[in-house]
């Protein structure tokens, strides 16, 4: 298994800090390489060359629970800004530096991204929540061949999962 | 003066009779927590950092203030002290505006050295957000309200170490401020002798040399033993 | 009735931009806007302040071109303390420039820009995706995303920090060039140079099939402003104004930047919270201008190093007197970042860089301070009044996208009324929409910062009827 994890997010910015107190979490519990970004660049897809899975973590207003999905490749690359998502990022890494694996992107409902420290308790449970869903996902990864990357079903079956089942590891 | 024998985080140790427990401890390698003391300075007991826990009292106790008793049991680092700590870090974060950004103490300050050795990496408290001013009268230093704790170390070292007493605070609970004289700005200052003893005692970047930018001044921690040192005992040395 | 289509992003938390296209009943552009809110909130923020924490304040205006708020600033405050800075100093100042162009005009150019410029502007969104890409033009993404690197790395060697660093203030900077690193600097020379000059090459042979972009998606006449050297040469750092026409007729030289609130002006229009700036003698509208890498080009008379020189007299070709289109700030930019890396490759041989004398000591002895510099977008000026203790009362920045607001408005309704063919009932086509965009993108406005945006502003494209009801809505870029 050769899996990045990337979360993204300014702890400055309240709940926007949640992919990182999940980014910290999870290099608690797991051996996964785990970076924490403010903002995605171009230079990150170079960090994909190589690797069979990449996951990020993010908070996002529009999400209304801990979700996990399949990152889609296929971006328009026009934007009048300066932000990268998700989405560029992967589609930059498949373009220009051969990444193949598979990319999911976990986001953390958050509301709050007013210009303080701290998490408010729902960006903070979401946080836990997503770091134990990925490591199910990173164990369910490593259960199945570590060369051939799991395909749709893996994802299907982690979607039925929303977090009922129980930690393997404590988090 | 006779020895006493205690027992601190389950080491047994001693010290001399009428010494504080923070002392003590600080001689034997147990470090405490602390932002009001400074060894060569008389005690305030103003941070509450240095809480510990006494066997057989119910109260918590400032190390800095409690003298060692033979037999005494203390405990400083459990883990009722330590979220008792990291939420008076907390509260001084919230309370004034502690800007690390654009601090000229970046990088060295004992607030933010502290913050970071607690494990506060967030503030859970709501910001008050004050408005308060930054004193930059006096010709070659500044005070930035906004980043001072009330330790009190300026008031002290001013006053035991320089005798001048230029420092004092005014007014009380979140109203209270430093003030130089009778709150006059500091560059008015009749009693002021531009030592700067204040500045290099002050644990934050609330009292600062002029025209220092981000991250940029470093302050000399150890020149208070040095003369405290030649003061008392008259030896040079640093 | 008029009909109006608006292209607006939508911002999840604040700030917003977005195009109005106004058709009149039977379809034609009417008139078009480009409206963003302008940022507020830094000058409030500092009052009260001492000016020398502004350098570390202002570098947060911004996340992509930090370090031209923190040389304005600096500058501003060297001003305050009325001193003229070690030439270590100065050097290291400039070397942070250049590097900070260098790796914002790749972005905006590599990045940004060169799906316009490589898969066409009429390709369909299925295909304006990067996987249509050639081979070689695959190699040629990763180049820009060396040279992103490359630029951040020199930032980074000078600053000590890849972003926001703190280390120029009033007076000078903090720290000695590491000579250590003047090696590794060297050692991406070759590979920089060489991926400009592909870039260039590439450029101009594209230029062909981009006529109709060209001639009308934003070229117009107006006046050009930016620093020259004092021999009129491109300078970035420290120097004076100059003003051409559009006929490249110098209209005023040696104009101090340090008053430059004497000659420039700022309208407000109807619509918009944004100013127009402009240049006083001539009024406004009459006095619009433009900053940036076009707006440099067309100023300077020579680039100060041999091969800018040989770019800049071809691309001054391209217009009779100055360059006009607004396409060519594309062109420009590549100049541009030929010269930075050459002017980085010149400071690398330089001993002043590592001089040891770095900060000038002064108290305060004015009590207003102008600091300006080229920043990648345009000349940028940082204008503070400080009380008797040097503790700021007042802050004006003038920043290098609201310099180019006007000239964003006109090149957005010369390309709705070129490529706008619109009925009253068909929706805007997919090159239409792009085209509008593209044109801001060649000022490669700094949005998401003067915005405060966080996060993703995707484009929303909304097509209002006459009585302004929603008719048909799209996003692009959906997350």
């Amino acid at each position: 298994m050769n899996a990045l994890l990337i979360a993204i997010g300014n702890s400055l910015r309240h709940d926007d800090g949640a992919a990182r107190h999940a980014a910290i979490l999870l290099r608690a519990s797991c051996d996964a390489e785990v970076r924490i970004k403010t903002q995605l660049t171009p230079e990150t897809a170079a960090e994909f060359a190589g690797r069979d899975h990449v996951v990020f973590l993010d908070a996002d207003a529009a999400a209304a629970k801990v979700s996990l999905e399949a990152v889609r490749d296929v971006c328009s690359p026009a934007s009048l800004t300066h932000t990268l998502g998700p989405r560029e990022v992967v589609a930059l890494a498949r373009a220009l530096y051969g990444f193949a694996g598979r990319a999911w992107l976990c986001r953390i409902p958050a509301r709050d991204f007013s210009p303080t420290p701290g998490l408010s308790p729902r960006a903070r449970s979401g946080a836990a929540e997503a770091a134990r869903r990925l490591l199910r996902l990173l164990d369910q990864i490593a259960a199945h061949s570590p060369s051939a990357p799991p395909g749709d079903e893996l994802i299907d079956s982690l979607k039925e999962d929303a977090g009922t089942q129980g930690p393997r590891k404590t988090v | 003066m006779s020895v006493r024998t205690l027992e601190v985080d389950g080491r047994t140790i001693t010290a001399l009779e009428g010494q504080t427990v923070f002392s003590a401890a600080w001689d034997s390698g147990i470090r405490i927590p602390r932002l009001c003391h400074l060894g060569g300075l008389s005690e305030a007991g103003a941070c509450r950092l240095c809480l510990v826990e006494i066997e057989g009292q119910k109260k918590l106790q400032p190390a800095c203030l409690t003298k060692v008793a033979e037999d005494m049991v203390v405990n400083t680092a459990t883990p009722a002290l330590l979220a008792h700590r990291r939420l008076i870090v907390e509260l001084l974060l919230a309370e004034r505006n502690h800007v690390c950004a654009v601090c000229v103490l970046n990088g060295a300050c004992e607030l933010q050295d502290l913050a970071a050795q607690l494990g506060v990496d967030h503030v859970r408290l709501r910001p008050q957000y004050p408005s308060l001013p930054v004193d930059l009268s006096h010709e070659r230093f500044g005070l930035d309200h906004n980043r001072c704790i009330l330790c009190t170390r300026c008031v002290r070292v001013c006053d035991e170490v320089e005798g001048a007493h230029t420092w004092d605070v005014a007014g009380r609970g979140r109203n209270s401020r430093i003030i130089s004289d009778l709150g006059e700005p500091w560059g008015d200052s009749g009693s002021c002798t531009s030592c700067g003893k204040c500045v290099q005692v002050c644990p934050t970047g609330a009292l600062f040399s002029k025209g220092r930018t981000v991250a940029e001044m470093r302050k000399d921690r150890g020149f208070l033993r040095y003369i405290m040192t030649a003061r008392e005992k008259k030896l040079w040395i640093s | 009735m008029s009909r109006r289509i608006v292209v607006a992003p939508v911002t999840r938390i604040e700030g917003h931009a977005k195009i109005t296209v106004h058709l009149d009943a039977g379809g034609s552009v009417e008139s078009a806007q480009f409206h963003v809110t302008e940022f507020r909130g830094f000058e409030k923020l500092c009052e009260g302040r001492p000016f020398q924490e502004m350098p570390g304040l202002m570098s947060r205006v911004c996340g992509i071109c930090p370090v031209s708020h923190i040389l304005a600033s600096s500058k501003a405050g060297d001003m305050l303390l009325g001193v003229e800075i070690p030439p270590a100093a100065v050097k290291q100042r400039r070397l942070a420039n250049y590097a900070q162009i260098l790796q914002s005009h790749a972005l905006s150019f590599f990045h940004l820009s060169s799906p316009d410029l490589l898969l066409g502007m009429d390709a369909a969104p299925e295909q304006r995706n990067l996987f249509a890409l050639t081979g070689a033009d695959r190699e040629f993404l990763r180049r820009g995303i060396r040279l992103r690197q490359f630029g951040q790395r020199v930032i980074e060697m000078v600053g000590g920090r890849r972003i926001h660093p703190g280390w120029s203030g009033p007076g000078g900077v903090q720290h000695c060039f590491p000579a250590a690193g003047r090696d590794e600097i060297l050692g991406w020379i070759p590979e920089a140079l060489d991926s400009v000059s592909l870039a260039l090459d590439r450029m101009k042979r594209l230029l062909d099939s981009f006529r109709p972009e060209l001639d009308h998606m934003g070229n117009f006449p107006s006046l050009f402003l930016a620093t020259v050297s004092p021999d009129g040469a491109l300078e970035y750092y420290d120097g004076a104004i100059r003003i051409v026409d559009a006929a490249g007729n110098v209209i005023a030289e040696d104009l101090d930047p340090r008053r430059y609130f004497t000659f420039l002006g700022e309208a407000s229009e109807q619509g918009t919270f944004m100013k127009f700036p402009f240049y006083r003698p001539f009024g406004y509208p009459q006095g619009h201008y433009r900053v940036g890498p076009l707006a440099r080009l067309n100023v300077a008379k020579s680039a100060g190093t041999a091969a800018a020189d040989r770019e800049l007299r071809e691309f001054k070709q391209r217009g009779q007197g100055a360059v006009c289109q607004s396409f060519h700030y594309h062109l420009a930019r590549l100049v541009e970042m030929l010269h930075c890396v050459e002017r980085i490759e010149e400071l690398m041989a330089d001993g002043e860089l590592l001089g040891d004398n770095i900060q000038a000591r002064a108290a305060l002895n004015r009590r207003e301070g102008v600091g300006s510099c080229e920043a990648p977008r345009g000349t940028l000026f940082h204008r503070y009044q400080v009380d008797r203790d040097g503790l700021m009362t007042g802050a004006d920045l003038l920043i290098a996208t609201s310099q180019n607001n006007r000239a964003m408005n006109l090149a957005v309704e010369q390309t709705a009324r070129r490529f706008i063919k619109a009925g009253p009932d068909t929706e805007p086509a997919e090159g239409m929409l792009n085209r509008l965009e593209a044109a801001i993108r060649c000022y490669d406005p700094c949005l998401s910062c003067s915005t405060h945006a966080l996060g993703q502003m995707p484009i929303r494209v909304e097509v209002l009827d006459s009585r302004g009801r929603l008719v048909s809505e799209f996003a692009r870029q959906s997350e």
